[in-house]
Order: structure tokens, then sequence, then C-alpha cells
């Protein structure tokens, strides 16, 4: 039988670090790079030096892009890999460090996350099939299907889809790393520019580049370096799963549905004991999907949650309270890395005005096209 | 919409031939597939394996499927930056009678509650379906047109 996480030895982050997202600018993949891991190194309290794994999760930005900017923390000559699935490259590269320590394969692995809005080839143009309306349904759109079909099935209004936008806004102007930190009414939200369906311009994430980085280590490694136990958070779980055949069901919830559950199975934690949550709020419809598939709230009772506060900061369970991809930017390959630094920084309680109260376990959620999805869980070790 | 499928006596181009035809009383189909193996309908046709049961090439035949089904959501988008057609469009999801699901751009952007019945017709476009409307793509004088497969309420 295949081994889960909890059944190899304990990985724990160790450090986290960010370069603010932001709009696509001059700032050079180097700076974003490097200036997330300096930061996550420093949080640790260890050296480049004492890393012995690398993995880098990109997407956008092109072939081999870890060493043209690992290379100016000082050559070290360690393994160096970049893993792409898509917007849940980042999750996949904080998987792949997790299961590499776990194994006792690395002591000390550094995961960045990074990427610039570069030029952006789908595999699937690739595949010599072509698909009807292909070009016409980008990702707002498809994702403004699945907002009709909800409103229709829930009687759900266009104003409670729009609701998740307001939350996640209000999150994201409290923090200094998010593209977007201003704090936005319903009625912001509404007027926007209309993108497709119910969705306008600020209920769909920015463009964004940007990097995160985590340092993961293990038992060994937090005594050996002397590192902080107390601000160490384990990972008790790891999940990834791909599409299934489902038709006309919404294969993205679907694959949250499994992909949640086995890792909420794997730490052996039902949802309600979940105090963070960071998903792929790249669309406000996305969310109300999302929470109901991983068991937060019954289906078809999201919108009256989120409005009733339940998924705020100081609510059941904070949700996006990064700001999410919605609110703090979308950097592809950056995103699942970046979340792992939100969920890391609420369960040490260091997460100051967006402090979940008593934050204990915290899920991480990406989905990716596809379609992919990984999910981490991650519980304080105090 | 100047033409629509049923009547055409002669399709001489589709823009996507892959995806769609039309028969010879012009009228169009969706250029599917059936698993010998499984069963499994699949839209659209491709020569690699069965999506279900994993069955290679040889347990795989053409299946020529009606456009016809019924929508479950729908989208009227504003912005879009893609080549093919101007916005504000209307996009439909669609559970085919034959089983498959599909998008489908609709011919207008008449509102589509969920259940509604859509049936697909071949309109005249421009023949690199580089945004002209069809109303507008008929006059290139060469005497050939280009036909997409768009979507209309059925009667």
């Amino acid at each position: 039988m295949p081994k889960t996480l909890a059944e190899l030895r304990p990985v724990y982050v160790a450090g986290i670090g960010l370069h603010p997202y932001q709009r696509p600018s001059d700032t050079s993949l180097v700076r974003l790079g490097v200036t997330a891991m300096r930061e996550a190194l420093r949080d640790a309290g260890i050296s480049w030096t004492d890393v012995d794994q690398a993995y880098t999760g990109t997407a956008t930005t092109g072939m081999a892009v870890s060493r043209p900017i690992l290379a100016y923390l000082g050559t070290t000559g360690i393994g160096m890999t970049q893993i792409e699935n898509a917007s849940a490259s980042g999750s996949s590269a904080v998987r792949t460090a997790a299961i590499t320590v776990a194994a006792g394969i690395s002591d000390v692995s550094a995961v960045l996350g990074v990427d610039k809005r570069n030029h952006l080839i789908n595999a699937v143009h690739r595949t010599g099939i072509p698909r009807l309306s292909a070009e016409r349904v980008v990702p707002a759109t498809h994702f403004a299907l699945l907002a009709s079909e909800y409103m229709d099935c829930y009687g759900v209004s266009p104003q409670q889809i729009a609701s998740v936008a307001v939350k996640n806004h209000r999150n994201g102007a409290l923090n200094p790393y998010a593209q977007r930190r201003k704090a936005r009414s319903l009625a912001e939200v509404l007027a926007d520019d209309p993108i497709s369906g119910v969705l306008t311009r600020l209920q769909c994430c920015p463009v964004s580049e940007g990097a995160a980085a985590v340092i993961m280590v293990s038992g060994d490694a937090i005594d050996r370096l002397g590192l902080d136990r107390t601000r160490c958070v384990r990972i008790t779980a790891s999940a990834q799963t791909s599409q299934q055949l489902t038709r006309e069901k919404s294969y993205d919830a679907e694959l949250t549905r499994i992909t949640s559950e086995h890792a909420l199975s794997q730490a052996g934690i039902n949802p309600e004991q979940l105090d963070v949550v960071e998903l792929h709020d790249a669309f406000t419809i996305e969310e109300l999907q999302y929470v109901e598939a991983m068991g937060l709230c019954g289906p078809g009772e999201a919108a009256r949650e989120i409005q009733a506060g339940a998924f705020d900061i100081g609510g059941r369970t904070a949700v996006s309270a990064s700001g999410g991809l919605l609110a703090m930017g979308h950097p592809t390959g950056a995103t699942g890395v970046g979340q792992i630094t939100e969920i890391t920084r609420q369960l040490r309680g260091e997460a100051g005005p967006r402090q979940q109260p008593n934050a204990r376990r915290g899920l991480a959620h990406m989905v990716g096209l596809g379609a992919v999805c990984v999910a981490h869980v991650l519980e304080a070790t105090d | 919409v100047k033409k629509e499928g049923r009547g055409i006596s002669t399709i001489s181009t589709v823009a996507e031939p892959l995806l769609y035809g039309a028969d010879d009383t012009g009228a169009p189909y969706l250029a599917g597939m059936r698993c010998r193996s499984c069963g499994y309908v699949d839209y659209p046709a491709q020569p690699f394996g069965c999506q279900r049961c994993g069955s290679a090439e040889r347990q795989l035949e053409g299946l020529r499927l009606d456009p016809a089904g019924s929508v479950f959501a729908s989208t009227t988008v504003h912005q879009h930056a893609g080549n093919g057609v101007t916005p504000p469009f209307t996009i439909a999801a669609i559970k085919l009678d034959s089983g498959p699901v599909l998008r489908g751009t609709m011919i207008d952007n008449t509102p589509l509650p969920p259940g509604n019945r859509v049936t697909g017709v071949l309109v005249p476009v421009a023949d690199d379906l580089t945004g002209v409307e069809p109303s507008t793509a008929t006059d290139a004088g060469t005497g050939q047109e280009t036909y997409e497969l768009r979507f209309r309420k059925a009667d």
C-alpha cells in the first residue's frame, strides 16, 4: 500500500518569505526570487549553505528557472528542480519538498514559488485535438458558467456571489504583501466592469508577478541547526488528484471535495477543526463552491454563511485571510507557496491584524488547469 | 443571421472540420466518437484512446452526433480579447442528448434558462474566425463561404 505523509518522519515549515505580489512590472525575476528566499532563510534562522535541495514552483516564466535566481544566494551545488502544475505549481513544489524531507532524502529543502507574466502556452493546444469554443471560454467564462449553474441550483443572488470579494478585499487591505490593498463595498464590487456573466473585474483575481518561499525541515534538522521549535509548523497531510470524467458536474468542485477529503483523512481531522483555509479563489464563485466541497458548510449554504461572517477573520474558519487570489493576487507558480506562508504565520500567531484567534490547524488548496488539485494540512506544534 | 443550418444545399467549408460538418442535406453534425469496448460516447473524436476505459485506436469509431441538447448554464461575455467573436456574446454549457457535454457559442444573447433546448446551426463567417460577425461575413465575393457552428434555442 502507498504510504501517506503522516506515516513518514515529521516534516516542518521552519521559515517563510515573500516578495510582495504586484502588477507585471520590470522588476527582475531574480529580485522577486532572492527577496522571498532571503526572507525565508532569515525567518528560519538558517543560511543558504544549510539547504540541501531546492524546488521551484513555476508555470509561466520559462524553462530552467531555479539556478538563474538561486545562484545569487551563493553557489552551493545542491539539487534544483522546477515543478510545473499550472496554478497549482507552487503547491506541487511544496508537496515534492515535503515528501523528500519526510522520506529522509533531504534534511532542509527550500521551496520557491515565482512567476512573471510571460508568454503562456497551455499544452492542451499542442495535442492536435481541437475543442469547440476553446478560445472563447477563458477562465472567467468557465467560472461564470459555474456561477450561473450555482445560482440556479440554490437560488443565490449575484450580490451573494459578490460578497466573497468584499470579504477577501477587506482581508487583502490588511496584508502588506497583497497586490490589491483596498477594502471594497458590495456596491463597488457590483458596479465594477462586467467581465463575464455575473463576474465583475473585482470578482476576478488580478494578473500578478511575485514570489514566495518556505524552508522545510526534518526534526533532526531542527535539533542540529538549533531552530526555534515553537515557530515550526508541521505539515500533517499532502494530497493531489486529477480530474475525473464528471461530464456536467463541476470538476473543480469534485476535485476539491475528493482532494480535501484525502488530506483531512490523512491528518485525522474533520473540516470543523480547521481554523484557517487558503483556497483557490481566482473567481468569487469558486470560494462558495469550495467551502461546501471541503465540508466547511452544507451544499448551498455558503452564501448565507459568508454573509453571516462564518468565514471572516474571527469567524468559525477564516477563509482567504491573506486576501486570497482575489486580493493578494495570483502570480501563478508563487501562489501555492504563498498560501503556506499565510497559514504558517496564522498558526504561529504572527499574522497581526489578520490573525485568526487560536489558530491551530490550516488547509491550503489550489486547483490548476488540467485539471489538478493539491491540498495540504498544517498544524501548530507547541 | 442570413442563413441557418437546414436548407443550405451545399456547405463548401466549415471553420473547424475536426469538430463539425454538414451532412448531404446541409444539416450540421458534431464529429464525435464511440468506444466499441465500453460504449463511451465522447466529443470531439480523436484517435488516441478512450478517456473512460483506455482502449486504444482500434476500438474507437467515429460517430456523427446530433448537435441537440439541453442548456445547464450560460453566460454573456462582456470582455474578451480572443479571436473569433466580438463581445457581448453568449456561451452555453450544453448536455448533448447523446451524453457528452460541450460549451457552444449562441447565435444571439437571448436569456437561456437552464433546461432550455438548443440545437446547432451553421452560420457563414470570415474563413479565419477573426471576429467578423456572421451578418457581415458573406460579401467576400469568392463564391466560397465558411460556416461556423453556433447554437440557437430549439423551436
